[in-house]
């Protein structure tokens, strides 16, 4: 059996595993985003120290930890 | 605060604060900033003090500030309207869930993004120097400076319904060098950013 026939034969079969694969495959990507976000955010609050800097770090982090929670849950309940 | 002129390397008293108008503005946010307090930027010299931060105006975020409320408010009307029509049967909690949860992700992304953006591009103008950062987007910056003292012109532009209403527009400055140009785009008041700097201009002139 090709590798196309295996994907095909997936769509039919169980089209929810490939459905789950590519939301883990977006997931992680955007972890990946979210992880630069943050890092970038670290890098920007030096650029302008401010009173608010901590607590916009603090939003970008709530938005990386958000990012992580959507990976995990769509792994454990999807 | 058009009236105040501002010695070079003399740190801010109160009665020129008393002047800003940032005094009677919550600081953090703000896109016109006279001598903030508590605000340093990366390159500042001991010696140096900000005398104007300015951000673009904040009616230009009213496009992305609408359509993250539309992308907030439209799962509350679309969901139940799908779920209830019967348009999709058998559809599982978890996928309802997962599709609610991905939405919410990248609308928090949307309203993120855009807020650093706006946040962190900023124009100083120093006792000693203007220094314009942009954030182009997440990964690229542009920082440019230049001292006051290499200032040739100042201009600003202005029109347009909107501009006119909430009194912001470009303020271009023209350095001695042959292709430094600065552009604080949006600013709110320009005509005072421009008076400001052309005080400035004029005391480090004066000054020698």
């Amino acid at each position: 059996m090709t590798l196309d026939q295996q994907i095909i034969s997936i769509i039919i079969t169980a089209p929810w595993i490939l459905f789950k694969f590519f939301a883990a495959a977006f997931l992680l990507l955007h972890i990946a985003f979210s992880v630069i976000l943050l890092r970038q955010t670290k890098l920007m609050i030096t650029v302008i120290e401010a009173k608010i800097s901590p607590t916009i770090y603090a939003i970008s982090l709530f938005h990386f930890l958000f990012s992580l929670f959507a990976f995990i849950w769509s792994i454990i309940f999807l | 605060m058009s009236d105040a002129i501002i010695p070079p390397s003399t740190p801010p008293t109160d009665s020129l604060k008393a002047k800003g108008k940032s005094r009677f503005t919550p600081q953090a946010l703000s896109t016109f900033l006279f001598m903030p307090d508590g605000i340093r930027f990366e390159t500042q010299e001991p010696t140096e003090t900000i005398i104007l931060l300015l951000r673009k105006h904040w009616i230009t975020n009213f496009v992305w500030i609408v359509t993250a409320v539309i992308l907030i408010v439209t799962p509350t009307v679309l969901f139940p309207a799908v779920l209830f029509s019967g348009i999709i049967s058998n559809i599982s909690n978890s996928f309802v869930s997962f599709a609610l949860l991905v939405w919410y992700l990248i609308t928090f992304s949307y309203i993120l993004v855009n807020f650093l953006l706006w946040y962190f591009s900023v124009s100083i103008v120093t006792n000693e120097r203007i220094i314009d950062i942009d954030f182009q987007n997440i990964l690229h910056k542009k920082f440019a400076e230049t001292r006051i003292s290499r200032l040739e012109d100042v201009t600003m532009k202005t029109g347009g319904f909107i501009r006119a209403l909430f009194n912001y527009g470009d303020v271009i400055v023209q350095t001695a060098a042959t292709e430094a140009v600065f552009h604080f785009l949006a600013v709110p008041k320009p005509d005072k950013v421009v008076r400001i700097i052309n005080q400035l201009m004029g005391k480090i002139s004066e000054s020698g």
